[in-house]
């Protein structure tokens, strides 16, 4: 039996899969990638550092932010520049706002109408008028936040090497603040949706791989949290990782010592869970028995106890922000960055998982070696891996409704082709 | 009920800012779910493609093979073609390639090369007859909304033709690159955006695309006053404008000769 999906609408970027089920066994289970390369990590050799957070963010138009700010802190680590407490809270404003704007499109745009057999999303608002206009609300909220301090709701603009550009404007954060309140709300009723649902039963064992820190639910800094060890910093896992191309694959696929492993919401809340803000923590208690969730399906509710949490974390860090009286000087970038040579690693929580950026830069303010390792290009393998595992289960099924289930899979990882591709 | 607008937005390689961008309209876009019909919207169906669009928008740069298809497809299918942001409109970011050795760049990413494809990066009007452009990078959503309902009435699509310089001040700029004796494209790139770089602290690159019959050798002449010319290029490359640079600098030639 063979089973070929040319085309996976909702998800970013172009990819199709390739199935075979020959006798009973899984012959072939494989994700094709269709995007362009644009060869982003080769383009920006030889420009000036600054172009850097510029042309990165261009990765993708879903998570520009997290790009241009992983960017930055590369750079940033490179030229050994510590930014102050608040251009840090200004920037986890900043991913927090990145990490609703997607999950909120994911959630109820791209993920949601598959549970209800709907093809269209204006079949699905139409059914779900109410649930569509609280969904949107959040996304408008997002959108905000992110251009109140970013300067733009996509591709930022104030964010630079040691701060911003612009202080943000405080009313307009104090409006974002008393709005969070009906947000937060709204992002509750919907997170109950998604406890309810009817996720397929599918479990695989695999290595979830995130941030942590002692401090929080890690996601602007941290070291990275993998099962089989403690906790360790970044410089000492990345040796680990291993990018592997095989011919006619855009995609550089990552592997933690020769395995492949999950990222994202999932791993997160597996890795983290104890340090979720209280609503979040309430949903998540409530929903996981076990310690490890092992059904990557799961992923997409754990994107909106995530929704839930990072606007409790947006509250949290406004109000912090807002009762400082701190100095312009803390928050503008410098005028002059002392140049040097120098190796960097920026590291994030982007929506879809931990985000690497790499670069080598020389004296001169140039970039002279650069490698992204994206979610999606860590997360693929272990998609296919899963599929694999899946399809025995859909052998029974009708054609549409076996084709429905992979995409649900797929779609419930959140795949990023643009990024992964990049 | 009169006949809705039959469109669709087709995307190739990009960043797919723009179409993100017509989905932050949110609201906004459904208000018109009775007017326009969305034929081919990766983000919100997963229907096969119709026979026919009244208008098509496209974004990003056919780099596969089967993206090019895609485009001569869509094109053959629609009255109307519109291109939607810097890739489609001037190649994009990843043009800069075309400046460099590209099969070095490719080899630098890539092991295998082999079934990775590599051409040189061309905006659509070089491939396919396009009707209209919607700049930026991304696309400024509200322009997009309004090019919208003026198709919907029927309209022949138009933009406000300003520059971001004329706008910039408007928005509460405090800081002029150029009074700072630096380098801001501002006053020589089409406006529309509210200026959301220089407002921020970041010079205007020109994402839009200069204004027409603008003076690029002024343009140079002014800005090379505080950078070295080979500094103003390298950066008109990050949005796709250094060829249109070369193309002006022809046609100059051609003109006095």
């Amino acid at each position: 039996m063979k089973i070929v999906i040319d085309h996976i609408a909702k998800i970013e970027g172009h990819m199709g899969f390739v199935g075979h089920i020959l006798k009973g066994n899984v012959a072939k289970a494989k994700l094709e990638i269709k995007e362009g390369a644009r060869l982003i990590g080769g383009i920006i050799i030889g420009r000036n550092i600054e172009d850097a957070p510029l042309i990165t963010s261009r990765i993708c138009g879903v998570c520009p932010v997290v790009h241009n700010i992983c960017s930055l802190k590369a750079l940033e680590n490179a030229l050994k520049i510590e930014v102050s407490e608040e251009v840090k809270i200004l920037r986890k404003l900043l991913l927090a706002g990145q990490i609703l704007q997607s999950h909120s499109l994911h959630l109820f745009f791209l993920s949601l109408p598959d549970f209800f057999k709907l093809d269209h999303d204006i079949k699905f608002v139409e059914k779900f008028r109410e649930e569509a206009k609280k969904a949107n609300q959040i996304r408008n909220f997002s959108d905000k936040l992110v251009e109140a301090i970013g300067g733009r709701a996509i591709h930022p603009t104030s964010t630079k090497i040691g701060g911003f550009g612009r202080i943000p404007n405080k009313e307009r954060l104090q409006k974002l603040l008393k709005e969070s309140k009906k947000v937060l709300k709204n992002a509750k009723d919907l997170a109950k949706i998604f406890q309810n649902l009817n996720y397929p039963k599918f479990e695989r064992k695999t290595e979830f791989i995130s941030l942590s820190d002692k401090k929080e639910y890690a996601y602007y800094e941290g070291k990275i949290n993998a099962s089989d060890a403690k906790p360790i910093p970044i410089k000492k896992f990345l040796p680990k990782i291993k990018e592997i191309q095989t011919p006619f694959d855009v995609v550089k696929r990552a592997k933690y010592r020769g395995r492949s492993y999950m990222v994202g919401a999932l791993a997160r809340i597996n890795n983290n869970r104890d340090q979720l803000n209280p609503e979040a923590q309430k949903l998540a208690q409530e929903s996981f028995e076990e310690k490890i969730c092992y059904n990557t399906f799961f992923n997409i509710f754990a994107q909106a106890i995530e929704v839930v949490h990072f606007i409790e974390e947006i509250q949290k860090l406004l109000d912090c922000y807002l009762s400082k009286n701190f100095k312009e000087k803390e928050i503008l970038a410098p005028n002059k960055i002392l140049l040097k040579t120098g190796y960097g690693i920026g590291v994030c929580e982007a929506p879809r998982g931990t985000l690497f950026h790499i670069y080598w830069i020389t004296k001169s303010g140039k970039i002279s070696g650069c490698n992204i390792i994206t979610p999606t290009a860590q997360f693929l393998d272990n998609l296919e891996k899963d599929l694999r595992a899946f399809l025995p289960d859909l052998k029974k099924m009708k054609e549409k409704e076996r084709k429905r289930k992979i995409k649900m899979l797929i779609r419930a990882y959140d795949p990023c082709i643009s990024c992964a591709t990049h | 009920m009169s006949k809705k607008l039959k469109i669709g937005i087709i995307s190739l390689t990009s960043c797919e800012g723009c179409q993100i961008a017509i989905l932050s309209l949110g609201e906004k876009l459904l208000k018109l779910k009775d007017k326009v019909e969305f034929l081919e919207f990766r983000y919100l169906e997963d229907q096969p493609w119709p026979e026919h669009f009244d208008v098509a928008f496209i974004e990003g740069s056919p780099i596969t093979k089967e993206q090019l298809k895609t485009l001569k497809e869509a094109r053959k299918r629609a009255d109307k073609l519109i291109v939607l942001g810097n890739c489609a409109a001037l190649g994009g970011v990843h043009e800069i390639k075309n400046y460099k050795d590209k099969e070095k760049i490719q080899r630098y990413v890539y092991k295998h090369k082999k079934g990775i494809a590599n051409p040189e990066i061309k905006e659509i009007d070089n491939f396919v007859k396009v009707d209209f452009t919607i700049p930026g990078c991304p696309i400024n959503p509200e322009e997009f909304l309004m090019v919208l309902k003026q198709l919907i009435k029927g309209e022949e699509p138009k933009i406000r033709q300003i520059f971001v310089c004329g706008e910039c001040p408007l928005q509460g700029t405090k800081n002029c690159f150029l009074l700072q004796k630096k380098v801001c494209f501002g006053p020589w790139t089409l406006g529309g955006c509210g200026a959301p770089c220089p407002k921020n602290g970041l010079l205007c690159l020109a994402c839009r695309g200069f204004k027409k019959n603008v003076n690029l050798d002024v343009m140079i002449k002014s800005l090379s006053r505080f950078v070295p010319e080979k500094e103003l290029k390298e950066k008109l490359e990050i949005f796709g404008l250094r060829d249109e640079l070369f193309r002006y600098e022809n046609n100059l030639r051609t003109k006095i000769n």
